[in-house]
């Protein structure tokens, strides 16, 4: 190679048109059954959207849910802190800019300017980011009955740094550390923030502090949207700095989404992050199991528990932020909320009866005392329903009734969810606009939810009463 | 561990009279036939797609023949029959692990779980003997694809069987690996067990294997 090839980097534009003109040649010669494949889902996917946009725009313009006087503010900053926190932890473990094997492979590995490349995927991610953070901070809004302008332009502006650093963070490490302190900061204010409501420590005080005039907001708005469109641009100009391995990192954890999104099943994606959580602990001390197999179950499942501190911590946190939402939300509501939470805490606990009903052959090694197995892990599960339900019913009223519903109830949900059998595609197929699904399809889809929208139902029939 | 009495009592341990499988119009396996006898290991050679998982998978239970018989000790092989499934132990697919379980304790678990009195003890000198003593605190994803391999396999020989099924159990293992395995498979021949694999490893087929059986390749 010259000294001049080494200083000459083609320019992205016209690989980049190259791909885009083999698509269109691709899709442009199609008949007119090729268009009714794309051009049906399109239809519906845009009535979709108004149908869905519209009763947003009218919510947002009604009254919100938390009563006069209650601490509304307080709670839309604390819930919108505990999301962004969360944003941030997403965004990166997702990487958040990835590139696929193939596109790695063929265009990655040329001598061409990264940035290029990878511009359209970084635009695209920022955008998404700020889409989701403004449904999630007119809703907060909403619920918290306050003004939903600054909110919303707090919660985006926030996400919209929050993705650029994630880019940086990326390319610079010293970056990446601080990302992950910001997320954890965010976190730990959300969680501080609704001990408060919880507790009622300084309630009052910070959410009067938060009744600003309307022109002091714009300083701190200002603020943010001055940091935004640093991170932003900083992000832009990370794209050429960031290599291959980084880039491939979250390429796992976009196809384990993506399957789990096409298949229906949650499990495949929460598998892959178990998977890759254990890759992280690496060695640890094994335990004695012993001879008497209902203590080895016990002690198998306590070890399981015991190696996921997530889960505690998660669900310590729901706990908080539950407690916090009950000076805002209506009972009914509340009740929901407390049984979807639930729900969402005790599924990840069944972890065992899920894995021997996935795969045949590891039930076939225990057999016959794989049912040992499963009752242990639905006793786990009914314990954990109990301990929720334990820490929700007094703010519920007390209800004796009520909290055995919310234990049994949850513990069948989750028992309903974790044993669905794989999805049955020798059956009959049904057409839908979107390609032909199986029938079995909907047992995929109801079976376990079907009893958890039944159980919520219940439980705010019940909390209303 | 010795073999249950039911091996003892049945001569030959596993009979396979014209078995056929069909995928639509594709006939994978068009009449087999086949014995194995305690004590006795059979191999299953072929090219690729001829047919030597789909017969194992119809020996185990995990797949319905199309046509023809299989029977265990005399009774038809059925995979809701428990006294089947307690007899045959088999590897053919990639095994699954619980994430939050190490090494030595998968193994320990499934001792306990077939009445092993000191499965601990038991279960480490296992993984002594597959050369896993290293990883015994290892979490499963932490392993690598052979060190997967040799606990998988390893789960096989830690519970009571008197068939042994595996589908090339060579995959993924080192020389070394592929000795022990090929010793492995020999001891179970010693102590009465029945041995069917499937293999392209011409030298274990040789040193282990009674008799060959030979698939077609696919059409």
């Amino acid at each position: 190679m010259t000294g001049a090839g080494q200083s000459m980097i083609p320019a992205g534009e016209p690989l980049r048109r190259l791909r885009q003109g083999a698509r269109s040649a691709r899709t442009g010669r199609g008949s007119l059954m090729d268009i009714s494949a794309w051009g049906v889902p399109a239809v519906i996917l845009v009535v979709l959207v108004i149908g869905a946009a519209r009763p947003l725009v009218r919510l947002l313009g009604e009254t919100g849910w938390a009563a006069p006087g209650a601490p509304g503010r307080l709670f839309a900053v604390a819930a919108l802190l505990l999301f962004l926190g969360g944003l941030a932890q997403v965004l990166r473990s997702a990487g958040p800019v990835t590139a696929s094997s193939a596109f790695w492979f063929w265009l990655l590995s040329a001598p061409v300017r990264r940035r290029d490349l990878l511009r359209r995927r970084y635009f695209v991610l920022v955008a998404l980011t700020a889409v989701l953070a403004c449904a999630v901070a007119s809703l907060l809004a909403h619920t918290g009955s306050v003004s939903a302008l600054p909110v919303l332009a707090a919660g985006v502006l926030a996400a919209v740094a929050l993705a650029g650093g994630a880019a940086c963070g990326q390319a610079w490490q010293f970056a990446d550390h601080a990302g992950n302190a910001v997320g954890q900061g965010l976190r730990a204010a959300g969680v501080l923030a609704f001990g408060s409501l919880a507790t009622g420590v300084g309630r009052a005080e910070l959410n009067s502090v938060l009744r600003a005039p309307p022109g002091t907001t714009l300083i701190p708005l200002a603020a943010l949207a001055v940091a935004a469109a640093a991170c932003c641009v900083l992000g832009y100009r990370a794209l050429d700095r960031i290599d291959v391995s980084v880039l491939r990192r979250g390429q796992g954890l976009w196809i384990a989404g993506h399957v789990a999104a096409a298949s229906l099943d949650v499990f495949m994606l929460t598998e892959f992050l178990a998977d890759r959580r254990a890759r992280q602990t690496g060695r640890v001390r094994p335990a004695r199991m012993g001879a008497w197999f209902a203590a080895a179950l016990a002690r198998s499942e306590w070890i399981r528990l015991r190696r996921r501190p997530y889960l505690a911590v998660r669900a310590a946190v729901a706990a908080v932020a539950w407690w916090g939402c009950r000076p805002v939300l209506p009972g009914p509501a509340l009740a929901a909320v407390a049984v979807i939470t639930g729900y969402c805490l005790v599924v990840p606990v069944a972890g065992t009866l899920r894995q021997l009903t996935a795969n045949p052959a590891l039930r076939a090694q225990f057999f016959p005392r794989d049912r040992g197995l499963s009752l242990a892990s639905l006793a786990a599960c009914l314990l954990a329903s109990a301990a929720w339900t334990a820490i929700v019913t007094p703010g519920l009223g007390g209800r004796a009734g009520l909290a055995l519903l919310m234990a049994t109830g949850l513990t069948a949900a989750v028992y309903r969810t974790v044993t669905r059998p794989p999805l049955d595609y020798s059956g009959p197929l049904v057409p839908t606009p979107f390609g032909d699904y199986p029938l079995d399809l909907w047992r995929q889809i109801f079976r376990g939810t079907l009893l958890l929208a039944v159980l919520t139902a219940a439980a705010a029939v019940i909390t209303a009463r | 561990m010795k073999p249950s009495p039911l091996a003892e009592r049945a001569t030959p341990l596993l009979v396979i009279t014209g078995l056929r499988r069909s995928f639509g119009d594709a006939e994978v396996l068009s009449g087999v036939d086949a014995e194995v006898h305690p004590g006795e290991a059979v191999a299953v050679v072929g090219p690729n797609g001829s047919g030597k998982s789909t017969l194992l998978r119809c020996v185990a239970g995990a797949d319905r023949p199309s046509a023809g018989t299989i029977s265990l000790c005399g009774r038809p092989v059925r995979e809701r029959d428990p006294r089947m499934r307690r007899g045959v132990a088999a590897v053919l697919d990639d095994v699954e692990f619980f994430a939050d379980l190490a090494v030595a304790e998968h193994l320990a678990l499934l001792m306990s779980a077939h009445g092993d009195e000191a499965p601990d003890a038991h279960a480490a000198s296992l993984l002594d003997e597959v050369g896993l003593a290293g990883a015994a605190g290892q979490l499963p994803a932490g392993l690598s694809s052979g060190q997967r391999r040799r606990l998988a396999l390893a789960t096989c020989f830690a519970r009571p069987r008197v068939l042994v099924l595996l589908d090339e159990p060579e995959q993924r293992l080192d020389r070394e690996g592929r000795r022990w395995l090929t010793g492995r498979l020999l001891a179970e021949k010693r102590e009465g067990r029945g041995v069917l694999f499937a293999s392209h490893d011409r030298g274990l087929v040789k040193a282990v294997a009674d008799r060959v059986i030979e698939l077609g390749a696919a059409s």
